[in-house]
């Protein structure tokens, strides 16, 4: 099941780039556009080290195709 | 969810199995049927064909030596040349990608990586193809000057295969460093002996499951090309005299890969 995700949207927020993404959780340019991308989902780690850049809970960046359902509906 | 573990299901059902189980058994009887009328018609074959083999094998042991150093030489050099000359190229084309890169668009970014990776793959396949054309030309070296008086061709030879290496390792030198630009997070030196291992303990956790990924797909492909060039050297070997050490090398090299690959995943499991 694919694991959808807001990261751009949050990163364009706070107006940093993926390089500048990725030096803020410890991870590569080519990762945080992997998972912008959809094509790599992250450890809880990492995902925990991004939504605490936000300072939002990691379900308001990742979530399921059922969740993006709920989400709509709301 | 629901269909990928309905899938499952289905894969690990005992009809699944017996389905399976079936479709091997059929596949080893066709394979034996095949090797036994393979080989008795090859046999045949080369019973009758004893004296043409023979002229063959004769034709290239005369006539090898004169290509090891008349051809051999020029290939290895030609061979640098081509692939220098295209490293430099995706080399040039990723530098330029780099430098118009204004730290937000992809596209630039995977344009210069894919060209990157060209580079490194052209200059590992120089160094391999260079030794082993290398191999090939100084093949019974100590006879081969006995035999004809082209020495200074084997300089080209020479020169050809150690300009190929430095040059190789020069251009991986070079990628390494571009890439470090929009990477700055990659570590290693290319002359240090321990790179590859500072190198990945530098990538994060997605770029070493892409690592993990291709090593085992790689893994998977090598078993059945050694498979498969072990059961060709062996039936080739029953009729051609190609000597021992063809099979025995490629069942070597076979095994090393496999068992070293289960310590692997063994000393991985234990959280080593």
């Amino acid at each position: 099941m694919p694991l959808y995700n807001r990261l751009k949207e949050y990163r364009a927020k706070i107006s940093v780039n993926q390089q500048e993404m990725g030096a803020l959780v410890g991870a590569s340019r080519q990762t945080i556009s992997l998972i912008e991308r959809g094509d790599y989902s992250p450890s809880v780690t990492l995902a925990l080290k991004i939504a605490k850049i936000f300072n939002v809970p990691v379900e308001d960046i990742f979530f399921y195709e059922e969740d993006e359902n709920i989400g709509g509906q709301e | 969810m629901k269909t990928q573990n309905n899938n499952h299901a289905k894969i690990d059902s005992p009809e699944y199995n017996k389905k399976s189980k079936r479709g091997f058994i059929i596949i080893m009887i066709i394979s034996l049927l095949l090797g036994g009328f393979g080989g008795f018609f090859g046999a045949k074959t080369t019973d009758l064909l004893k004296n043409d083999i023979a002229n063959i094998g004769k034709f290239l042991t005369d006539n090898y030596p004169l290509f090891q150093v008349r051809v051999m030489p020029w290939v290895i050099l030609a061979f640098t040349i081509i692939c220098f000359i295209l490293g430099e190229t995706w080399l040039k084309k990723a530098k330029k990608q780099i430098l118009t890169w204004d730290g937000e668009d992809d596209e630039h970014i995977e344009i210069a990586d894919s060209h990157l990776n060209k580079v490194n793959s052209i200059s590992s396949i120089l160094m391999i193809v260079t030794q082993i054309l290398f191999g090939l030309t100084t093949y019974q070296l100590m006879s081969l000057f006995e035999k004809t008086d082209n020495s200074c061709m084997f300089e080209v030879a020479v020169i050809a295969y150690f300009a190929g290496l430095i040059l190789a390792i020069s251009q991986q030198n070079r990628a390494v460093k571009l890439l470090k630009q929009y990477a700055p997070e990659k570590k290693g030196s290319i002359y240090d002996r321990n790179f590859h291992k500072v190198w990945y303990e530098s990538c994060d956790e997605a770029e070493r499951q892409i690592i993990g990924d291709a090593s085992y797909k790689t893994m998977r492909f090598m078993t059945g090309v050694f498979s498969t060039l072990l059961t060709i050297t062996v039936i080739v070997g029953m009729f051609i005299p190609i000597g021992l050490l063809c099979a025995f090398f490629i069942g070597l090299s076979w095994l090393i890969m496999t068992c070293y690959y289960s310590y692997t995943c063994a000393k991985l499991e234990h959280g080593k």
